[in-house]
């Protein structure tokens, strides 16, 4: 479990960001490479494009690896760095990564479930744990019921505002 | 005893498709347009759908769904449950281009049941008005003297619009130097005026409002037939050419849909189509009614697709076209 | 003489009870779809285009100018108050105006993007209908190549402005333009990237981008954070919010100059006249060269009224812009003048250079709504309104993210009726979170992929013309113009910077 954390706060660490566009890069090359290969006869192919940008994106990350380590090197945090980017820029600790994993994880459940059990038990769900995700401590009953009202609140209006204003079609379990 | 059951069944099955062909249509009649709001296709499909909701007895309310060249529309379409509440407008890309290329495995028009062709529109040689030629064959001659020099612009590369350039190339014996404005006729518009190319190929329709301002003629239409749009452009044929594309809008819906629906469909939309209004806003707009009822249009879809996938053929056997 | 008649008659027209109504409830309609994320006043317009066939034709056209205008200007409030830019044009007044807003100088950043707008979006419409054959014939004058080299100077200068970040700022642009490279070729039916599935044939839209970079990277940040109510609830309850708060001070209108508004407006109106550019192209535009020009480029990124005057001025100048080239010709300088070019068709109008002569009078009701938008509806809007947009921080956190969780989603959903694409704005949004956390500029990464396809197609085009010689972009005179001014910038953004830091 602690090396499972470690590896996720590398990963989203500077270098490992780096890493993970690099590798993006790579497959983005090779798979440039078998659609065509960039010129032919002459002319430009479809995959010509993609590979400069691949090229362009190495690139880029080389530099921003060399900044890095001048940055590193010299010691102090660029000076230029504004208030919000420092508080993001903030190692999170292990009890700060919940909210994000747990957002994640609603979110692509309601995704998965939204055609499924359709607009309104999924919204009315996805709603309900949304404002639980977001909320400090433990809730009382009283707090859960108001909770569980917005839900439905926010269900609701949003019906009203796409099916019914709009004519939008939104999923039922049923079509 | 089997006999009466077999006799209750018929009759409660005929009752039951009496009352859907009744009740047809209990709720709202979605038509997905796989193009954007705004443009060619879209706007006749509302025109049309808007005049036929009161015959059909219904509302029909269009969704755009576009990108792929049709491609996403279709997969909704095809998706869908074939219960009369779902169609779609097909053009020549769903047609002919996306089953030609492969784009979408296992679609062919036989996934669909279709209802009618509504309009057609064949492609256009359009110059602009200061443009040094003012025929067809004063253009064919030029080209001859300069092979690969005249600039013609189409709009995507394998398109309908490319396919009709690559004919006349063909029979005229001669050679553009090929542009491509993939995005529809606007951006072609903007070439042609500001001078990229010396001509563009695609309908008089898409060109109307320049046409009729007097800043682009047509020097020839590829059909069999003299629009009555446009009486100064010939047609090919009287030209010597013997090309026939162009556009077309067809109304379709799932395979399966019952045929109750169906036919009241081809009713509602036809009684449209012949209404005054929706005639001579057709003339406005620059676009060819072609109405070709349920009975027919399936055959005629199929065979313009053999005639085009053996054209499309040669020319990819030529290497002309596609990779 | 004539001219100014028929405007005047367009608005008196347009003051009439039948028809001002539209104005108001068009732009009421635009504030809300320009604000709420996961809502666009394109897709206001794509959902109302049913309606307008029961409307006079003049009302709809009110009506869409109406909510055009307003979507341009109400996308800065949600930006300034919640950090999430309602439409993709106020990423850069999110910029700026988000940390004004941490400082309790929220209402105040409002004003200033709101009185830009003003500014911005009536000197667009009066552009409009006194330029507008003047500005189409200097459109023609771009052809390919100078359109592929205005696109490149507009990455360029994007990437340059990232002061301190610059390779960040390519990474992340250039991750934008990638990502639009998945789906259907741009020339070619070829597809590209699909990995064999059908569902990224579609390609990726921009909805669950936008949705995903700016709306869920929020919520993931926010979601950081334990308080129940946003810090800054106190200091505003503290304060007290008047409505006066939200004029700017006249010290500081000064200070960004009347010469600033107008190169602003002049920069918007001229993106927009530009077939394909967009409100996002002209509000990046006009912010750097705000940035180059500006006495003091270390307040942007912080909190620049003056950054938020040109990103807003820009954005509703091209308003106007964008309907040159649709009511000239028939070609849409924008999705949503996209649209109100298919009113005009299913009316049985066509658009064309005899357009603007002959159907003066049933366009100049437009036009005033333009003018009309921007000068009146936008301040009022404001002053009304005003202190309830800035109470929508106080909104439980709870309450606040779940509601804007749920219409962002399904609104991705309704702008493109595919759960794929929703899944795409949760990958995106997770992509963009990390991202941010690590300095990368999102606004790059938007910018990148909204114009990176056009930049593919227009180099390819322009080497197809050419015969496959590079030098076209040096050969022809309005693409050396842009690589000239991409030259320009580059020497005051790069070169000069660090002198000027010195001599501080």
């Amino acid at each position: 479990m602690k090396s499972l954390s470690r590896l996720g706060s590398w990963l989203t660490g500077p270098t490992g960001v780096v890493v993970c566009l690099l590798a993006l890069t790579l497959i983005y090359l090779l798979e440039a490479f078998k659609i065509a290969p960039p010129i032919k006869n002459g002319a430009l192919t479809a995959s010509f494009f993609p590979v400069a940008l691949a090229v362009v994106m190495l690139l880029a990350l080389g530099g921003v690896i060399l900044s890095d380590r001048r940055e590193a090197a010299s010691g102090e945090a660029s000076t230029e760095e504004s208030e919000e980017e420092s508080d993001n820029r903030d190692e999170t600790t292990g009890a700060a990564w919940r909210g994000p994993v747990a957002v994640t994880l609603l979110t692509a459940g309601y995704i998965a479930l939204f055609a499924h059990l359709g607009y309104f038990i999924a919204t009315f769900i996805y709603a309900f744990t949304m404002t639980l995700a977001f909320a400090t401590g433990r809730p009382s009953p009283q707090a859960l019921a108001f909770k569980a009202l917005v839900a439905g609140v926010i269900t609701l209006l949003g019906y009203g505002l796409f099916e019914l204003v709009f004519q939008v079609r939104l999923p039922t379990p049923w079509t | 005893m089997r006999k009466s059951m077999s006799m209750t069944l018929g009759g409660l099955a005929l009752v039951v498709s009496a009352s859907v062909a009744a009740d047809y249509p209990e709720r709202d009649v979605r038509m997905i347009v796989p193009w954007g709001a705004g443009g060619g296709t879209d706007g006749i499909v509302r025109k049309i759908s808007n005049l036929a909701e009161e015959p059909l007895g219904g509302t029909v309310y269009v969704e755009n769904i576009e990108g792929g060249m049709s491609a996403n529309g279709l997969v909704q379409a095809l998706g869908a449950r074939p219960d009369g509440y779902t169609l779609i407008a097909l053009t020549y890309d769903s047609v002919v281009t996306i089953p030609w290329q492969g784009m979408l495995a296992g679609y062919d028009i036989d996934k669909l049941d279709l209802i009618a062709r509504i309009t057609s529109e064949p492609d256009a040689v359009v110059v602009p008005e200061d443009s040094r030629f003012d025929s067809l064959e004063a253009l064919i001659e030029a080209a001859k003297a300069a092979p690969g020099e005249i600039r013609a612009g189409i709009q995507n590369m394998g398109s309908r619009t490319h396919l009709t350039l690559l004919q006349l190339q063909d029979q005229a014996e001669v050679e553009f130097k090929i542009v491509s404005y993939p995005g529809g006729a606007a951006p072609q518009k903007e070439a042609l005026l500001n001078g990229e190319v010396d001509l563009a190929l695609t309908s008089l329709g898409d060109f109307e409002s320049l046409i009729s301002a007097g800043d682009a003629r047509g020097l020839v239409e590829f059909t069999d037939v003299q629009s009555e749009s446009f009486p100064d452009v010939p047609p090919a044929s009287e030209l010597g050419y013997d090309i026939q594309m162009g556009s077309f809008v067809i109304l379709a819906a799932p395979a399966n849909t019952p045929d109750e629906a169906v036919t009241a469909l081809e009713a509602a939309y036809q009684q449209a189509y012949d209404s005054e209004e929706f005639q001579s806003w057709l003339v406005d707009v620059g676009v060819t009614p072609n109405w070709l009822g349920t009975d027919e249009v399936e055959d005629w879809a199929e065979q313009t697709q053999d005639e085009l996938f053996a054209r499309m053929d040669e020319l990819k056997e030529a290497g002309l076209i596609g990779q | 003489m004539d001219y100014l008649i028929e405007l005047s008659k367009g608005l008196a027209v347009l003051m009439q009870p039948d028809i001002l109504p539209y104005l108001i409830g068009g732009y009421l309609i635009g504030t809300f779809f320009g604000a709420v994320p996961g809502l666009t006043s394109m897709l206001a317009i794509a959902l109302l285009l049913p309606l307008t066939y029961s409307l006079d034709i003049t009302a709809a056209l009110v009506a869409c100018a109406a909510i055009f205008m307003a979507g341009m200007c109400s996308g800065s409030i949600t930006a300034t108050t919640i950090n999430i830019p309602g439409a993709p044009a106020s990423m850069m007044t999110a910029i700026e105006g988000y940390p004004m807003q941490q400082r309790g100088e929220g209402a105040k950043a409002l004003g200033h993007a709101a009185l830009a707008s003003m500014i911005g979006g009536a000197l667009g419409a009066i552009m409009l209908m006194v330029m507008a054959p003047l500005a189409t014939e200097a459109a023609l004058l771009i052809r390919t190549p100078g359109k592929f080299s205005l696109i490149a100077f507009a990455l360029i200068v994007i990437v340059i402005s990232q002061r301190g970040a610059i390779s960040k700022g390519l990474v992340a642009t250039t991750l934008g333009v990638m990502v639009a490279t998945v789906g259907i070729d741009v020339m070619q039916p070829v597809t590209r990237f699909t990995f064999g599935t059908g569902v990224l044939m579609q390609g990726i839209d921009i909805m669950p981008l936008v949705i995903g970079a700016f709306a869920v990277s929020e919520l993931l940040v926010q979601s950081q954070n334990r308080a129940s109510r946003t810090v800054e609830v106190d200091a505003i309850k503290a304060s007290a919010i008047r409505r006066r708060d939200f004029i700017p001070p006249w010290s500081e209108v000064r200070e960004i100059g009347v010469y600033r508004y107008v190169k602003t407006a002049i920069i918007g109106y001229g993106v927009g006249v530009l077939p394909g550019a967009g409100g996002s192209m002209a509000a990046f535009v006009a912010y750097a060269e705000s940035m180059r020009s500006s006495r003091h480029p270390e307040k942007y990124g912080k909190g620049s009224v003056e950054g938020i005057a040109a990103a807003e001025g820009a954005n509703n100048a091209m308003c106007s812009g964008a309907f040159v080239p649709m009511l000239s010709f028939g070609i849409p300088g924008d999705p949503t003048t996209a649209i109100v070019l298919g009113v005009l068709v299913i009316n049985g109008l066509q658009p064309g250079p005899q357009f603007l002569d002959s159907q003066l009078a049933l366009v100049a009701p437009m036009f005033m709504a333009l003018l009309v938008a921007a000068l009146v509806m936008v301040p009022l809007t404001l002053y009304v309104l005003g202190p309830w947009f800035v109470r929508i921080v106080s909104i439980r956190r709870d309450v606040l993210y779940a509601s804007i969780a749920v219409i962002a989603l399904v609104g991705c959903y309704v702008a493109t009726y595919s759960i794929f694409q929703m899944g795409l704005a949760l990958v995106f949004g997770v992509l963009a979170f990390l991202l941010r956390r690590q300095g990368y500029p999102v606004a790059c990464l938007l910018l990148g992929f909204v114009l990176g396809p056009s930049l593919e197609e227009y180099c390819r085009r322009s080497l197809s013309l050419s015969d496959g010689n590079p030098l076209i972009f040096l050969t022809s005179p309005d693409s050396l113009f842009f690589l000239a001014l991409t030259g320009v910038f580059y020497y005051f953004m790069v070169v000069r910077k660090p002198e000027a830091r010195q001599h501080a």
